[in-house]
């Protein structure tokens, strides 16, 4: 299984699926920029900046991911 | 789960799944089966399928199988499963089954596993109950004994105050535990749902002070008990106890219908002792007379009816004769009663076929319940109920008739019980003493109303010799996670080899060989103060029963630096070196004392053969070490409950793995289920470096880095002092001191930190520039 690191050796990219608290994270964190005015980068009718970001997650198209250290 | 050991519970959950998954290989092929199926059979169908696939892709090599396994992310445990199913299937594989089951198979294993920065440990606080106290019923429940082949009912209380004043008692906490030497049987519920007169072997008796409660069933019948007394109940077709305090109306409980006659033809329903058979045997003969007297017992029907019912009980002879003769009995009787049936409310029971009662009215109480247990005799299940001051036993007619006329085609091939349901649960308080039986085999017992109960007394049972207390429950996980050097009953099970564990005369040598044995169990030990000398008495019985030789002891004794002499053949004579009265004193305490045979430390041995047939050991007291050296026992599959000599004998995983088994076994008991997960990683803290250590402050929770935590652990203030004096830093790492300082957690989303995907290069020119400029830019973190 390739991981790709970054500078420091950490790994970066996570190949497989995320955990449900990363896919927890990730998405409140987006919803929260949405609701603080970021561009939305799904075309959409939904209003509420969860389900936004939710969709935006399903879609793939979330640019924030997860840096996993090893502790 | 054969494969099973503790220290893989995290496949556990992927592994059932797996178990019959190669088993579907062609029965979960895809759409073209249905097609062909239409015109085919299902056998022809997949002939069809197999031939095509196997035409096309060839056929499913064993080399196939396991470089797709190779292939997957299954770990080596489950890869050897699998491998081995699919292989016995390998015939009717595949390539497309056998790809759809690996992938399957890796499907549930990443469902099953843990998640990363998953909070495991926390056990959900549930109640254990305290075992063995508080479980009873009050002393004026009666219940139903029978000694000497003759069946009565008496108060529990009056029974088992008699049986301690007669056999003593010892005291376990708050209980006084008596065991019955005697042959008493109560009416006992098995789990075929049977009813047989078992042995009673334990009655206990403890104070209490609280609330009782009482529940009244829907067929009049009532019990009184402590709230965690435990009942017994069906749910989903399954038996199983259940504590008197989370029943609720509506729940059913069980009740005697069928009353197991005592003695039939000589043929003593009860398992007879060599004491009880010959009286009853005797009991037998003088009923069997009786029933020549078949017009006696309709005369006497007849009587007890014109009378009104006027006998103040049934006589006992009545309530325990045979079967011909209560029905001539009942016959007389009911020959004076009219039987003029109404049909009944909804309330009676739903036997079936006619549903007409006989209400009959008695003044004593008494009898009207002794009553319903002669119908009882027969399968008759009746109603109870109150009227103005009397009481009222209704009789379905049709199951009286079933019996007495043979018209009524009913169903007699019935349960001996029925679940009678509850209907209402009110509380009473008290002070006085609560009792209980503890009963061979199912552990239940039946009131005079024909309550059945269950004694939830957790004691090893073995048959005629005594059982072991064990602590259990709340006591013994707490004793197990502070890692006690001495938990208060240490016990060992002991397996055998060979031919020792076939024959029970072996096993008892073998446990003679390891018992305690001291001087004093086998002499007689007396101090002559105007001899100055104490004079050891031999009893030669004991000797030869244990198998010890004289000499042996006389060459302990000579090395104790004493004068001994030796008079007649089993008397010896021994001097202390000074002569002074307290030399002697302690002269003779040594000896008593003195070990001769056996381990020290084996209290008591208990041999027992379980249900493999094998004779194993039990006993009260550990000494691992000593024991797996004898000659006889299998050393590897002999264990202990002292899991710190566990450590000691066997390594620190052995204990580790000791740890897990004794708590998951301990809340099983109480039919409590932890994911083993939990369990595990308590283990591996205590056992982590290389030492069973406790989880108290002593231990584990007193090693953490952080002051915050320790401070809110245990003696807060000094811990405090402590750190503010020496200057110390916490670094706010764990759980405890983030909950305290009031920020997220390192576990579960607090665990997660996330980083930009937005690919930093200076050619990207739909980014902002602030954000490409600054160094800090390079590695945004976006969130709180």
């Amino acid at each position: 299984m390739m991981k790709k690191e970054d500078v420091a050796g950490n790994e970066i990219i996570k190949r497989e699926k995320y955990t449900k608290y990363e896919k927890a994270r990730i998405i409140g964190a987006r919803a929260l920029q949405i609701a603080m005015g970021a561009p939305v980068l799904i075309d959409t009718d939904k209003t509420d900046p969860i389900e936004i970001a939710i969709e935006e997650f399903k879609k793939g198209v979330i640019p924030i991911t997860v840096r996993r250290r090893r502790w | 789960m054969e494969e099973m050991n503790v220290s893989d519970h995290r496949d556990s959950q992927a592994s059932e799944e797996l178990k019959d998954l190669a088993d579907f290989a062609v029965t979960d092929v895809d759409f073209e089966v249905e097609d062909l199926l239409e015109f085919v059979g299902e056998e022809e169908a997949l002939d069809i399928i197999r031939m095509r696939y196997i035409h096309e892709d060839g056929e499913v090599k064993t080399s196939d199988i396991e470089e797709r396994l190779l292939r997957s992310n299954l770990p080596e445990r489950l890869r050897r499963i699998l491998k081995r199913k699919l292989r016995a299937v390998r015939e009717k594989l595949t390539r497309d089954a056998l790809e759809r089951i690996v992938r399957r198979a890796e499907a549930e294993y990443e469902e099953a596993k843990v998640e990363p920065n998953e909070a495991v440990g926390i056990v959900a606080a549930q109640s254990i109950g305290e075992p063995g106290t508080q479980m009873s019923l009050p002393g004026d429940e009666r219940i139903l004994i029978v000694e000497r082949g003759v069946m009565r009912s008496e108060r529990i209380g009056d029974f088992v105050d008699a049986c301690i004043s007669k056999y003593g008692a010892v005291v376990e906490g708050e209980a006084e535990i008596c065991h019955v030497n005697e042959n008493f049987f109560v009416l006992s519920l098995d789990n075929d749902g049977k009813l047989k007169w078992k042995n009673v072997k334990y009655v206990i008796r403890h104070e209490f002070d609280g609330e009782l409660l009482r529940l009244r069933t829907k067929s009049g019948r009532e019990i009184t008990a402590t709230p965690y007394h435990s009942f017994v109940t069906k749910k989903g077709g399954r038996i199983f106890p259940i504590a008197g305090s989370m029943l609720k109306p509506g729940e059913r409980i069980p009740v005697v219908r069928r009353l197991p006659p005592l003695a039939v033809d000589c043929d003593c329903a009860i398992s007879p002792s060599p004491e009880t058979s010959p009286e009853a045997s005797k009991r037998c003969v003088e009923r069997e007379r009786k029933v020549e007297h078949a017009s006696t017992a309709y005369m006497l029907g007849r009587m007890f009816a014109e009378n009104e019912y006027a006998f103040s009980f049934l006589n006992d002879d009545l309530l325990n004769g045979s079967d011909d003769f209560i029905k001539e009995f009942l016959r007389g009787f009911f020959a004076a009663v009219p039987l003029t049936g109404h049909p009944a409310s909804d309330e009676a029971d739903g036997e079936g076929c006619g549903d007409a009662v006989v209400n009959v009215r008695f003044h004593d109480r008494r009898v009207r319940d002794d009553f319903a247990l002669l119908l009882a005799r027969f399968g008759i299940f009746t109603l109870k109920s109150e009227s103005a001051g009397d009481h009222l036993l209704l009789i379905p007619l049709s199951s009286f008739a079933a019996v007495f006329s043979g018209d009524c085609g009913c169903d007699s091939d019935e349960e001996d019980v029925v679940w009678d349901e509850i209907e209402s649960i009110d509380f009473r308080r008290t002070s006085d003493r609560v009792y209980d039986i503890s009963v061979d085999g199912l552990e239940t017992f039946t009131t005079h109303d024909g309550i059945i109960t269950h004694n939830t007394m957790r004691t090893f049972h073995y048959a005629g010799v005594g059982a072991l207390y064990v602590t259990m429950g709340l006591p013994r996980i707490m004793e197990i996670m502070d890692a006690r050097k001495k938990p208060s009953t240490p016990t060992m099970s002991i397996k055998l080899r060979g031919e020792y564990a076939r024959s029970r005369e072996k096993a008892e040598e073998i446990a003679a060989e390891i018992e305690e044995t001291r001087i004093k169990d086998v002499a007689r030990i007396e101090i002559s103060l105007d001899e100055k000398c104490v004079f050891v008495v031999f009893k030669s019985e004991k000797l030869a029963e244990l198998r010890i030789q004289r000499e042996d002891i006389e060459a302990k004794i000579q090395k104790m630096d004493v004068n001994m002499e030796k008079i007649g053949e089993d008397i010896l004579r021994i001097y202390p070196k000074e002569e002074s009265y307290y030399e002697l004193l302690r002269l003779e305490g040594r000896i008593s004392e003195m070990l001769i045979k056996g381990i020290e430390g084996i209290k008591r041995v208990l041999v027992r053969k379980d249900k493999d047939g094998e004779y194993t050991l039990f006993t009260e007291g550990s000494a691992l070490k000593k024991v797996m050296r004898i000659e006889g026992v299998d050393p590897t599959r002999t264990t202990t409950s002292n899991i710190i000599e566990i450590a000691d004998v066997l390594g620190i995983e052995a204990a580790r793995n000791a740890i897990i088994e004794e708590i998951i076994s301990t809340l099983e008991d109480q039919n409590l289920d932890v994911d083993p997960r939990h369990i595990s990683l308590i283990a591996d803290a205590m056992t982590m470096d290389g030492e069973v250590k406790q989880i108290g402050r002593h231990g584990l929770a007193g090693e953490k880095a952080s002051v915050l935590s320790r401070a809110a652990f245990e003696v807060t203030v000094e811990h405090l002092l402590e750190a503010a004096l020496r200057g110390e830093r916490d670094e706010l790492l764990g759980i405890t001191e983030n909950v305290i300082v009031g920020q997220p957690i390192r576990l579960g989303t607090g665990a997660v930190e996330l980083v930009s995907k937005i690919p930093m290069s200076r050619e990207n020119t739909d980014r902002p520039p602030e954000i490409a400029d600054t160094k800090e830019g390079k590695d945004k973190k976006t969130g709180n």
